[in-house]
């Protein structure tokens, strides 16, 4: 892909992701055009900016530190190493936050403001002085956001090149978009996946809801004009594979291990209480080895299936 | 080149190494060092309607801003608030053919001995072109009989009552009417209900009356109003309510308190279907008006005296600001006369600030607000020690109960819940029979099913906190008593422990508002303890609209009741016969001609030393007829931390404590130092 396809690529799917959110909001606001555009109005798009921007230094950070860990899986490790990014990547990323917010606040007794504005103060202008605080609102929701993001970027990088891998890779974007939603909501970090946590979790409002959706478009946005591109899936002409069944159950399967990562863990997991918080920190983390279990099995299984990209090899 | 391929982990490491010095950097630093009182509300910022709380919460935080004329002090009796005094009086206006017969009634008053007016509390004897009015230093009308005796000679006109029934929309054709010049002189007084229902106070007789409405609305409105003449007096009494203003209150625009905010605030409030306590109370409101700066008086339609305690509960607020912001009042916060203003407000936050003036000797720190706060974060303030005061939600009650660094505070009673029985349902027609199903009660246990577990039993009809209120303990549950006083009425328990008298087994229908859970919670709970002593219940929901019929037609054996508790000691609406729909029963369907004595006895009483005992012989009667049971006050509590309110020990919480109450004991109670000296003669 020259840079020129790829920037009129850029353009091309910007407009589309706006189409597909704006569907999804008038969907929300129950097909009522002035709720939806009311909604488009009322759109704190300082949100969508915050959102954005944390997924783009997690990616960024994500295929940095991927370059820094690949020459260390050399040799005998690609395996060990593949499992480990699997494992992070499946790893409900609800668990590492709660983790933090436990160790931080109650291990520690720190302050995070995000989540407890009241303890800034009543004036909070971006000064000199306070600027290392505010910065540290945002780096916890970046660097938990880093922990599956990495893993995932890493078990890619340690596939054969194939069109799975480039759309891996493309994916690792809306990946995060999903991810920051619960992120965003368990550190309070105000941004668009807060806003969507919220809705969720009220009663019907499909103002409320439509918005919320506007927001997290404008999140969409900046990750689509920003992202890596899959160049492989769209430059080859596709043709149906010769064990179209045996690919599909194993797409399906690998799809699977996914939607049960990213929203069937919550299910698997044991009840945690807050109170917990400030007793332990292992607990939140332990938490999460059931859904990964799961995820990784199903994978797995899907990966023995539809066995082409043999895995795993180093270029 | 190798520049461009250490970029991205060149970027990612600095990235790093910048978030990991904001992370050590937080962790050194601790709450910042606002003094501001920080404030946790479990739901979002209150709006502020005055007339409106949501929540308690949000009713103490408008207490902070909006002052009214009087409140309820700390030991429960009227004490001073925008008003510095109050004193009720009573007028008396005779209307006479001409000024010269008023003149000369006043003056047979004059001359009157000097003895006899003492004895008649006389004020002051005035003519206003051919009425007369005689003002008394105390409401009742004892002696106005006797005067109207002596000025008997001077042949005063008599004031016929005429109800008028028009629609609402006849209100302006019987103001024009009234202010008419062929009518002006004879029509004296002219009220309106909310109904649109008219009375009008006319010289005329009753023909004359309806001949010239009929006149009138014929050629206005092509229909004639359905009038009746309701009664004929020679002297209208009128009770009069004098407010002094205190003169160092004003609005933060630094404009005077006067009464016209006061008019502008009922009347701004009176139209609305807002919950507002006293509302029967101001109904009576004939007139409001300011014969001299920094006195507002009110004049009354008919003597009742706990119209003086509604005045308790209406925030005043400007009548300038009414003016310009009358439509955006849902929405816009209106200013208030209270010692807090709001200062500041986003989205999640609000503040409050002391007013200057107020405070210009003292440091007092703001109020933040922070709304809608999670569990997680109450266990955060907690971690971190970021809050000073918290409203508890259901699910952060535990965590904040569990802290010993804060104590709980109960907030005074504002609602309360009643059993109501049907005194002429078949099953519970005997008052021994009520007696023995309270007595199967054990409200400590029902407690459990109210909201959050949270309510006081309280056992008296009237309001806890008052120097009238009784405060009664509930009764302790005592089956045995129970079963005996049922057995007595003849119900008695069969071999499979159902209640029955011959052949009739004891089903009662207990009638709750649907879609209200907290009271189906309470209903079944109710259900469960009856079905102890073998009462079969069934719980009947009915639509909120039509809830009270259901009680007015007398279709139900038993009901719950819960309403806000009332400003005063008027419990009149609701146990005199004359109020439960038109029937000539109260709501339990109850004709005590005795009860209804007391009750009209207690709402005649002026002089504050006389109601408790007033009070008491209302609850006595009550008690001995059990028409209703009363069952919980609501309770809701405040989590408040020690060590920023030293003077917490100080406080008296046993009628429970608001945010006025709480914030002086931000410093600690500075006891008054008496300082005696014997002063020896000189």
């Amino acid at each position: 892909m020259t840079w020129k396809s790829d920037v009129l690529f850029r353009i091309t799917t910007a407009p589309l992701v706006l189409v597909a959110g704006s569907i999804v909001a008038l969907a929300c606001a129950g097909g009522d055009f002035t709720v939806w555009q009311a909604a488009w109005k009322t759109a704190r798009w300082q949100r969508s900016f915050v959102t954005g921007m944390e997924i783009l230094a997690a990616l960024v950070m994500a295929h940095g530190l991927t370059t820094l860990l690949r020459p260390l899986s050399r040799g005998k490790l690609p395996i060990p190493y593949f499992l480990l990014g699997k494992v992070a990547a499946f790893f409900p990323v609800a668990c590492f936050a709660w983790a933090f917010v436990s160790w931080w606040l109650g291990q520690r007794g720190y302050v995070y403001w995000a989540l407890m504005p009241a303890a800034e103060g009543a004036e909070t202008p971006l000064t000199a002085q306070n600027w290392p605080l505010w910065l540290w609102t945002w780096v916890p929701v970046v660097m938990i956001l880093l922990v599956p993001l990495t893993g995932q970027c890493l078990s890619l990088s340690l596939e054969r090149p194939s069109r799975g891998r480039d759309l891996g890779f493309a994916m690792l974007g809306p990946l995060a978009l999903i991810l920051v939603v619960s992120v965003e909501d368990i550190l309070g970090v105000k941004g668009a996946g807060q806003a969507l946590s919220q809705v969720l979790r009220q009663a019907e409002n499909p103002q409320a809801d439509a918005m919320a959706i506007w927001e997290l478009t404008g999140a969409a946005l900046y990750v689509a004009v920003s992202l890596h591109l899959p160049s492989q899936p769209w430059s080859r002409a596709w043709q149906i594979p010769a064990q179209w069944l045996r690919t599909l159950l194993g797409s399906l399967l690998k799809l699977g291990a996914w939607v049960l990562a990213l929203l069937g863990a919550p299910h698997l997991m044991p009840k945690l209480s807050l109170l917990m918080m400030a007793d332990d920190t292992l607990p939140f983390l332990t938490a999460g080895w059931k859904p990964v279990l799961c995820a990784l099995s199903l994978w797995a299984l899907g990966h023995i299936i539809r066995p082409r990209s043999k895995l795993p090899s180093l270029p | 080149m190798a520049w461009t391929r250490l970029l991205l982990p060149g970027v990612t490491l600095v990235a790093l190494a910048i978030g990991g010095w904001g992370a050590w950097q937080a962790a050194h630093t601790q709450r910042g060092s606002t003094g501001d009182v920080v404030m946790l509300l479990p739901g979002p910022l209150p709006r502020l309607n005055p007339f409106l709380p949501a929540t308690e919460s949000e009713r103490q935080i408008i207490d902070l801003i909006h002052e009214p004329l009087i409140r309820i002090g700390r030991d429960g009796r009227l004490a001073t608030a925008l008003a510095e005094q109050w004193q009720w009086r009573q007028d008396m206006t005779c209307w006479f053919d001409s000024p010269a017969s008023a003149r000369e009634a006043a003056e047979e008053l004059r001359g009157q001995p000097v003895e006899k007016r003492a004895s008649w509390d006389l004020e002051s004897v005035t003519t206003k072109g051919e009425a007369l009015v005689v003002r008394f230093t105390r409401p009742g009308s004892a002696v106005a009989q006797e005067v109207q005796e002596a000025i008997a000679a001077s042949a005063p006109q008599k004031l016929t009552f005429v109800r008028i029934v028009a629609p609402p929309s006849a209100r302006p054709v019987l103001e024009e009417f009234a202010r008419h010049a062929e009518h002006a002189g004879t029509t004296k007084r002219l009220w309106f209900d909310d109904d649109g229902t008219c009375e009008i106070g006319t010289t005329r007789t009753g023909i004359q009356t309806h001949q010239a409405l009929a006149d009138w609305f014929l050629a206005r409105l092509l229909l004639a109003p359905e009038t009746t003449p309701v009664g004929e007096v020679t002297a209208l009494l009128e009770p009069v309510l004098d407010f002094r203003l205190k003169a160092a209150r004003q609005w933060p625009d630094g404009s005077a308190i006067s009464a016209a905010d006061v008019r502008a605030t009922l009347d701004l409030v009176l139209p609305r279907p807002w919950p507002l306590p006293g509302r029967d109370a101001f109904r009576q409101v004939q007139s409001i008006t300011e014969p001299e700066p920094g006195l507002v008086r009110i004049i009354y339609r008919k003597a009742y005296s706990p119209a003086l305690a509604a005045w308790t509960t209406l925030p005043i607020l400007p009548a300038s600001w009414l003016e310009k912001h009358q439509k955006e009042f849902e929405t816009t916060s209106p200013p208030g006369a209270g010692s807090w203003q709001v200062s500041r407000h986003d989205p999640t936050r609000l503040w409050l600030e002391k007013h200057r003036t107020l405070s210009a000797d003292e440091v007092t720190p703001r109020i933040q607000m922070l709304a809608a706060t999670s569990p997680l974060q109450v266990r955060i303030g907690l971690a971190t020690q970021s809050f000073d005061l918290a409203w508890p939600s259901e699910a952060s009650r535990e965590l904040l109960r569990a802290k010993p660094t804060l104590k709980i505070m109960p907030s005074p009673a504002r609602h309360q819940i009643m059993l109501v029985w049907n005194t002429t349902a078949s099953w519970v027609k005997d008052a021994r029979v009520r007696r023995g199903l309270g007595l199967a009660l054990d409200r400590q246990a029902l407690g459990r099913a109210m909201p959050g577990g949270l309510g006081r039993p309280y056992d008296s009809f009237f309001p806890p906190g008052f120097w009238f209120s009784t405060d009664k303990e509930a009764a302790p549950a005592d089956l045995d008593e129970s079963l005996h006083q049922l057995s007595e009425a003849g119900w008695l328990r069969d071999v499979q422990g159902r209640l029955r008298r011959g052949t009739d087994e004891m089903r009662l229908r207990l009638v709750i508002p649907d879609g209200n859970t907290d009271r189906l919670r309470l209903a079944q709970a109710l259900t469960k303890q009856w079905q102890q002593i073998g009462v079969h219940v069934d719980i009947a929901e009915v639509t909120t609209q039509s809830y009270f019929m259901e009680l007015q037609s007398g279709r139900f054996d038993a009901a719950l009741i819960g309403g806000e508790l009332s400003p005063g000691w008027d419990i009149l609406p609701f146990w005199h016969s004359s109020h439960g729909g038109g029937h000539g029963r109260n709501v339990s369907q109850m004709a005590d001609p005795q009860l209804d004595l007391l009750l009209e006895a207690l709402v005649s009483e002026f002089d504050p030393a006389q109601i408790p005992s007033r009070a008491a012989a209302v609850e006595a009667r009550l008690h001995a007829l059990q028409p209703a049971m009363p069952l919980f006050t609501d309770l809701s509590e405040m989590a408040v931390s020690e060590a920023r309110f030293p003077g917490l020990p100080d406080l008296d919480t046993t009628r429970g404590v608001t945010l006025q109450e709480l914030l002086p004991a931000l410093t600690p109670a500075n006891r008054p130092q008496v300082k005696l000296e014997m002063l020896s003669p000189k």
